[in-house]
């Protein structure tokens, strides 16, 4: 295990975030200093420059940085926040398991349990091993930050059982908390999986919702670093391939990171300019042939995607049924399968808890990409319904419209008719005066 | 054997009754009224040739109005309101759009003359009298409507995936 600190040249940082891209504040050819706000949004977190440097360009997705050569990572200059989640939101913690959802929004409301995340359980993702190689402690203290500001009584650290020994050592420390080893099983690292295992809960939408925070090691780390040394997140742990590890700045060209696409350029090989890249773990990553751009916060993992690993080609479903008792949610994938572009079918099947883990995969005698498959259904399913959401509204509105512009026309008649009676009023006037004058004449 | 027999006939009438009456009963209008409705797309675009996506909903329930009229439905809708309606599909009397489009003012040029507000038919655009308009692109179902009453023409169309 080599964990390397990289001195980037350039920078790419991207300000597309979980749900929103944040606006950038600072203009071409300006001189930035190390940790200055770069961007923010106040649905998002803020962006801070890694390195000091000078901007070479600012678009609507991407802030590039020409990096002075003596620049270092320096804490961000912000006075930090007094209100704990602003302060969170403030230091740009975002979940460095590979979602990167904003941790503000996460750690919301009133939590009774913090899991901390040590599961690390698809390959080839390697980031909180290099972690705990390094600074051991930090996930600890982050631990310890988040449980007493928001006052949960309960900790538990579930580590993977090559990881128990280093937290057992580190026990002693937090004496009530607990350590947890489930047994080793595909997609246990999983947030709804992970609880299942712990306290036999059976988790409806979001844990942080029904009182559980789980959160990864990495995003303690930048948690402590930010609370004890003011460094905001700029830099995550990155794996790439099987054994190497860099703390590299957001925003390092991915080339920079993988030293073979550095050689490919060199010899200029086209073969190797057109490898696939592998984003993330085995199961949950994603696969793309545009290396150039810049790390971001949700890249946990960088690796080729080899011929080896390529999948057979599959076969038709034969209805064996042995992806149904690996399955950790407990549902039926080849029935999953069967209905695949079926959504009323699927909702009732229980999509929805699908963690996509590829436990059904790993089984499949007719090597389907199952998990592959239900990761395209529950993003069609997604679209459907905020499509639905969308239809639903717009009828509400319309009918309110009409219901306004029926009350405004009965106004209007209404109006009329009062108008009307006034001509009476006149009218009964100008009879009065007629006959007062008939009267005066005779 | 006689406790057979006689539930036997009594399951046979039941049945029978219950079949007829299925039969002559039509299904509550309001009730396939709302499954019409929320069938259709909701964009309110009025390109049926009705005022909307409830009075085109009224009108397929009463028999005067085909079912191929609503091009953001698409094809899928037809087939959606054929089987509701017990009708026979038919291909769309128009073209589908290609993808679902918002409406934007291009804010520069516009006047402020509450001509599009009017129009909108889902309250999606908001500003006041001499004053710049913008559409909430949120609430905008690309109905199109608020296009043509422009006088200074300052509104586009836009696909939605840009928005």
């Amino acid at each position: 295990m080599l964990v390397t600190t990289r001195q980037p040249t350039q920078l790419h940082i991207a300000l597309q975030q979980y749900a929103t891209r944040a606006l950038p504040q600072v203009q071409a050819h300006q001189h930035i200093a190390s940790g200055q706000c770069l961007a923010d949004h106040p649905n998002g977190v803020p962006v801070y420059a890694p390195r000091a440097g000078r901007v070479r360009s600012v678009s609507a997705q991407c802030i590039t940085i020409d990096v002075d050569t003596d620049s270092h990572e320096a804490p961000a200059l912000v006075e930090p926040h007094d209100h704990f989640l602003e302060r969170v939101r403030q230091g740009a913690m975002v979940g460095l398991g590979g979602a990167a959802f904003p941790a503000h929004h996460k750690w919301r409301g009133t939590p009774h349990t913090l899991v901390i995340n040590a599961m690390e359980c698809e390959a080839p993702i390697h980031c909180d091993r290099a972690l705990l190689s390094i600074r051991p402690d930090s996930p600890l203290r982050g631990g310890e930050i988040l449980a007493e500001a928001l006052g949960i009584a309960r900790c538990v650290i579930a580590a993977k059982a090559d990881f128990a020994p280093i937290f057992q050592s580190m026990l002693p420390r937090v004496p009530s908390w607990e350590l947890f080893t489930p047994a080793p099983h595909r997609g246990i690292g999983a947030e709804r999986t992970l609880l299942r295992a712990l306290d036999g809960a059976t988790l409806h939408g979001p844990a942080s919702e029904q009182g559980y925070i789980v959160a990864n090691l990495g995003t303690l780390d930048a948690l402590a670093r930010w609370w004890d040394h003011g460094f905001a997140l700029t830099h995550r742990l990155v794996s790439v391939g099987n054994e190497q590890a860099y703390w590299a700045a957001l925003g390092t060209p991915l080339p920079d990171l993988l030293p073979d696409t550095q050689d490919a350029q060199n010899t200029e090989n086209a073969a190797a300019h057109s490898r696939t890249l592998r984003v993330g773990g085995l199961l949950s990553g994603t696969l793309s042939t545009e290396h150039h751009r810049g790390l971001q916060a949700q890249d946990n993992s960088l690796s080729w995607d080899d011929a080896s690993t390529a999948p057979l080609p599959a076969e038709p479903c034969i209805r064996c049924a042995r992806c149904a008792p690996v399955c950790p949610e407990g549902l039926l994938p080849q029935q999953l399968h069967w209905y695949q572009h079926q959504s009323e079918a699927l909702v009732a099947l229980g999509i929805d808890a699908c963690t996509t883990c590829g436990a059904c995969d790993s089984v499949c005698p007719s090597h389907i990409p199952l998990a592959a498959q239900f990761m395209r259904a529950k993003k069609t399913l997604r679209t459907q319904r905020s499509i639905d959401a969308m239809a639903e509204r717009a009828q509400a509105r319309f009918a309110v419209r009409n219901a306004r512009q029926t009350r405004r026309a009965e106004q209007a008649v209404e109006r009329r008719a009062q108008h009307r009676q006034g001509d009476k009023r006149q009218d009964a006037i100008a009879a009065a005066l007629a006959k007062r004058r008939q009267r005066k004449a005779s | 054997m006689a406790a057979a027999l006689a539930l036997a006939a009594l399951m046979a009438v039941a049945g029978t009754v219950l079949a007829l009456l299925a039969r002559r009963w039509p299904e509550d209008t309001q009730t396939l009224l709302a499954r019409v409705d929320a069938a259709l797309p909701q964009t309110q675009c009025a390109q049926c040739g009705f005022p909307g996506c409830r009075p085109y909903a009224e009108a397929l329930v009463q028999g005067d109005a085909a079912v191929n009229l609503c091009p953001p439905g698409g094809e899928a809708t037809v087939q959606v309101l054929a089987e509701l309606l017990g009708v026979a599909a038919q291909p769309l009397a128009q073209c589908a759009p290609t993808e679902p489009m918002k409406a934007l003012i291009i804010e520069a040029d516009c006047i402020g003359c509450t001509l599009c507000i009017l129009a909108c038919p889902v309250d999606a655009i908001m500003g006041a009298t001499k004053h710049m308009h913008t559409v909430l692109l949120d609430e905008c179902t690309g109905c199109e409507l608020c296009i043509a009453p422009c006088p200074v023409d300052c509104i586009e169309l836009v696909p939605a995936r840009l928005c």
